[in-house]
């Protein structure tokens, strides 16, 4: 098992920049959000699926390994989503038009973060674990709740953490909320 | 029930009453006159290469496996267990020779045959095991590498229930030598809807992009002029639907060359106007000239096929979908090519697409006005653009511009014989 840190001043650090993030995100600053992002950003969502249990693994852990769920990538894989900088732009300057159907009125949400390790990767670079449950509101009583884990790595850029690379996994196999379109 | 259904939809289609899409009573009947009568699709070969593979799949609310068995014939069989119903397989997909169903263990093969008993010999009368293998799914019969199942052992063929709408999945599902192949597992999510308003969609309605979609189209106004000059939906049987737009014969194939936009790089497309540029003899030259935008077959199978994804609407009640959606990409083609051509899928279509989740709001959206009973004598309009559908010297089918809704008013004229079917017939 890896170590994560203790050093207390670091944990905190990267604690208040997730907090600051979800705040971003649950008040629709998504343009502050992007000056957040590394712009070699890979963000990516594994697909999540039920695999046939291996008789050959069993006895050990790989026999319930997460990763055999996953579909993350390769040309075997279809992630729910691979994004570049450049889609998680059009993801976060397409609510601001009148004609952004799906936001009008736009969601209410509010991100919980918790569960956050960090592992020192190199001088400038984390990774970061976290979980997440983002609360979705839209229409009346129709309310979801999105929870499951962020596998992040951040890189210090003069004092400011980015991401540089985001990993969300979900745990649901068919997906209860209405978009997997989000900024998790 | 029969009386009310011939109110529900007009005969030409350009009436249906909110009802259709909200009542509990025509869901239930639905299962019986739609599901368990038409074909419906199962899976695709490139799943199920070696025997023993299987994925899960449903035909309306019915589970099923589908199966490439030990002789390597395809097979679909009822996934609930002959002795209490538990279903034998909770994985959707993998490969192997026996489902056992967890409560007393009995196997099955991939098959669906009854192959041991553990109880069998500790009680003293034998059991029929030939009789108490899983319930087969009577037909199954591929095109193109689709498998379609049907609970009905009368169905006509599958070729004669596609008619000409074979012409315009071969054009897509044959494009490319090798054909396609599924990728990875399926996006699923359930959505708030009912399950004939995606696929009313994806049958043919163009001409809602330039709308719901605006926010994303107003960077492109060629495109809404594009697809307002050129496309057509086209209806080779009623329930089925083709759109697309049909290029000259002299269009520069850069531009309509399947899968290449201007982010592709030099080799990416070099590998796709290689392909285009053969498409003409591999299959027909009108073949090659098709751009294609959607194809849709009755009941409720799509295809995007510019973004690459096929999908199934499973009903889950009258406001419920279970939305199965596959990535689709041509078998041969080198893997890295693969990796880039997936993004026209996922950043626009499926449960994390900016498109899909513009329409799965309005489809969601849609529900609340068809609960509304004080409405029910107010039916929705599907009128625009009657009249107008003619036929094409070159593509076979009826066709229809951009707006006319002609494909949805087919395929509720056919929903409704469907659903007066068995009563009629009695």
């Amino acid at each position: 098992m890896s170590t994560g840190t203790t050093d207390r001043d670091l944990v905190c650090r990267v604690e208040q920049f997730y907090y600051r993030e979800a705040r971003l995100l649950d008040e629709r600053c998504f343009q502050q959000w992007l000056a957040l992002l590394d712009p070699s950003i890979e963000y990516l969502i594994p697909s999540r699926h039920v695999p046939m249990p291996d008789p050959g693994a069993r006895d050990t852990e790989a026999f319930l390994a997460v990763d055999r769920e996953l579909g993350r990538s390769g040309p075997d894989a279809s992630p729910l989503r691979h994004d570049r900088f450049l889609q998680l732009a059009m993801r976060a300057m397409r609510p601001y038009k009148v004609t952004a159907w799906a936001e009008s009125p736009p969601p209410r949400t509010r991100r919980m973060i918790t569960n956050v390790e960090v592992e020192p990767l190199d001088e400038s670079g984390y990774r970061v674990y976290s979980n997440f449950h983002l609360f979705f509101s839209q229409g009346g009583a129709d309310n979801h709740s999105y929870i499951g884990c962020r596998r992040d790595v951040l890189r210090d850029v003069e004092g400011q953490f980015r991401i540089v690379r985001r990993e969300v996994i979900t745990d649901w196999d068919i997906i209860t909320g209405p978009t997997m379109a989000l900024l998790f | 029930m029969d009386t009310s259904i011939r109110g529900l939809v007009a005969p030409d289609g350009s009436h249906v009453s909110r009802q259709v899409f909200a009542s509990e009573d025509l869901y239930r009947l639905e299962q019986q006159r739609i599901f368990h009568r038409n074909w419906l699709y199962l899976a695709h070969e490139s799943q199920l290469k070696h025997p023993g593979d299987f994925v899960t799949a449903c035909m309306g609310e019915t589970p099923v496996i589908v199966a490439r068995g030990a002789s390597g014939e395809i097979t679909a069989s009822i996934n609930s267990c002959s002795h209490r119903g538990v279903p034998v397989c909770r994985a959707d997909r993998g490969n192997t020779s026996r489902f056992v169903c967890p409560y007393h263990n009995w196997a099955f093969s991939v098959e669906g045959d009854l192959v041991a008993i553990p109880q069998e010999r500790k009680v003293e009368h034998s059991v029929d095991k030939k009789a108490l293998g899983l319930k087969k799914v009577p037909r199954i019969e591929s095109v193109f590498g689709l498998i379609f199942g049907s609970l009905n052992p009368d169905i006509e063929p599958l070729e004669q229930y596609l008619g000409d709408m074979r012409f315009y999945m071969e054009a897509f599902f044959e494009r490319f030598p090798g054909g396609m192949e599924i990728i990875g597992t399926p996006h699923k999510w359930l959505l708030q809807g009912n399950w004939k308003l995606p696929v009313e969609n994806q049958l043919g309605d163009i001409g809602h992009a330039p709308y719901l979609h605006r926010a994303l189209m107003s960077a492109t106004p060629d495109a809404t002029q594009e697809l307002e000059d050129m496309a057509v939906t086209i209806v080779p049987r009623a329930g089925h639907a083709a759109s697309l737009k049909l290029m000259s014969p002299d269009a520069d194939p850069a531009s309509f060359a399947w899968g290449l936009d201007r982010t592709s790089p030099p080799h990416m497309k070099e590998y796709l106007l290689d392909v285009q540029r053969t498409v003409a003899e591999r299959l027909s030259p009108l073949q090659a000239r098709i751009k294609g935008m959607s194809l849709g077959i009755y009941p409720n199978l799509s295809l995007l096929w510019g973004n690459a994804t096929l999908r199934v609407s499973h009903p889950r009640g009258p406001g419920k979908i279970e939305y199965w959606s596959w990535l689709v990409l041509p078998a041969q083609a080198p893997d890295d090519i693969k990796e880039m051509l997936r993004g026209n899928y996922s950043v626009f279509f499926g449960p994390g697409g900016i498109i899909e989740q513009e329409d799965s709001y309005a489809w969601s959206q849609q529900l609340l006005g068809s609960r509304i009973t004080y409405l029910n004598d107010q039916p929705y309009y599907y009128g625009l653009g009657m009249g107008e559908e003619t036929t094409d010297p070159e593509l076979p089918g009826i066709v229809g511009r951009c707006y006319n809704e002609h494909y949805a008013r087919q395929f509720f004229a056919r929903w409704r014989e469907d659903m007066l079917g068995q009563e009629s017939q009695s």
